[in-house]
């Protein structure tokens, strides 16, 4: 039989920053807050001392801070034809463990820009046209192949948010450099 | 194994031969340590085989792969030149290794291409670049080659200070040893 547990106000799953953040302002109001990670706490481990920390081998590479693909893994199939097979080592998806999430596992780092971020989908429309939208059309395309079923944008249901042809500025949608639009008016 | 990081690190004006870099005494404490006997990595069944895509699904750790692997091209060796690996003068072992590496010469039970792609060569580059402590890149001499400082490549303000530039600190560079 499940252990039952004292009754909570807020439970947040994942100690990662933004759990800090919202049970920071919470517990400021006086709202009880339990806040459930896995793993151990980074904060006394080799992970936080010098010059330790700085061993790109051990925490990079071979993954000190990430899940443990022995203990747990996932299965991946590209469609539902294929039959799935079990992630040996995982190397684009990292899940961490352990108290601070992204935090630590990737350094809360953001890396400066690049020059050619700001110019990227200016390039892209005067390479491809402005109404190319490749990105979005190919990878339906190539899901529909797999077996897919993708409903067309008529078939949607009416619920479904659905992006204005011109999107006003400064929004997210305006922001999504794949998607076909029109350019905002000019006044 | 020390004939080839030999061959990959040929004793030049750049750097000594791979063994006298360590690079030899890294791949083998990493292939005897967690890394080798498959630390991280789920290693049970089912063992099938899948697109490139899904990842070697081999039943073994990369201790015993890379062994395996040693064995195959060996086995490789004695075939087309009648002689082993260690015993290959450069020009004929690196054509042996130009035919693995581009799927041409092939083993029937080990996937060689993916061996070297995915085992030899990134334990090598490893050992060429991981810090010093770990028995590669012995002297720094890979750091000091590329430029790298170690370890104060990471104060931010020389960050700034010599982006796109010469770091001072790679003539000396510093290794997780020299603070600890």
């Amino acid at each position: 039989m499940a252990k039952r547990l004292p009754r909570r106000t807020v439970v947040i799953v994942g100690g990662g920053l933004c759990a800090a953040l919202a049970s920071r302002q919470l517990t400021a109001r006086g709202i009880d807050v339990l806040v459930l990670e896995r793993g151990v706490d980074h904060a006394q481990g080799a992970e936080a001392r010098l010059p330790s920390q700085r061993d790109e081998l051990r925490w990079a590479q071979r993954q000190g801070l990430m899940q443990n693909w022995q203990r747990e893994t996932y299965t991946l199939r590209h469609s539902r034809h294929e039959t799935s097979l079990p992630v040996r080592y995982m190397k684009a998806f990292l899940a961490g463990e352990g108290v601070g999430g992204a935090a630590s596992h990737w350094n809360g780092t953001t890396w400066r820009w690049s020059e050619y971020d700001p110019v990227l989908r200016t390039r892209y429309e005067s390479r491809y046209g402005k109404s190319a939208g490749p990105c979005i059309r190919a990878a339906t395309r190539s899901r529909r192949r797999a077996g897919e079923n993708i409903r067309s944008r008529r078939s949607r249901s009416p619920r479904r948010v659905r992006y204005s042809r011109r999107p006003r500025q400064g929004s997210a949608t305006g922001r999504f450099p794949c998607r076909p639009q029109t350019p905002p008016a000019t006044t | 194994m020390e004939a080839l990081v030999n061959l990959m690190c040929p004793a030049d004006e750049w750097s000594p031969g791979g063994v006298d870099c360590g690079l030899a005494a890294y791949i083998d404490r990493q292939l005897a340590g967690p890394y080798g006997k498959g630390a991280g990595r789920y290693q049970r069944g089912p063992f099938r085989h899948g697109k490139p895509q899904m990842g070697l699904q081999l039943p073994l750790t990369p201790e015993q792969f890379f062994k395996a692997g040693v064995a195959a091209v060996n086995a490789v060796c004695l075939r087309e030149r009648g002689t082993t690996f260690d015993q290959l003068g450069p020009p004929d072992a690196d054509a042996v290794f130009e035919g693995i590496a581009s799927g041409r010469v092939t083993d029937e039970r080990l996937p060689l291409a993916s061996w070297f792609e995915e085992l030899a060569y990134p334990l090598f580059i490893e050992a060429c670049f991981a810090d010093p402590i770990y028995g590669g890149n012995r002297n720094a001499v890979f750091w000091k080659l590329v430029g790298y400082p170690g370890l104060p490549a990471t104060y931010a303000l020389d960050m700034a200070r010599y982006r796109g530039k010469p770091h001072p600190g790679a003539k000396a560079p510093k290794s997780i040893d020299d603070f600890s």
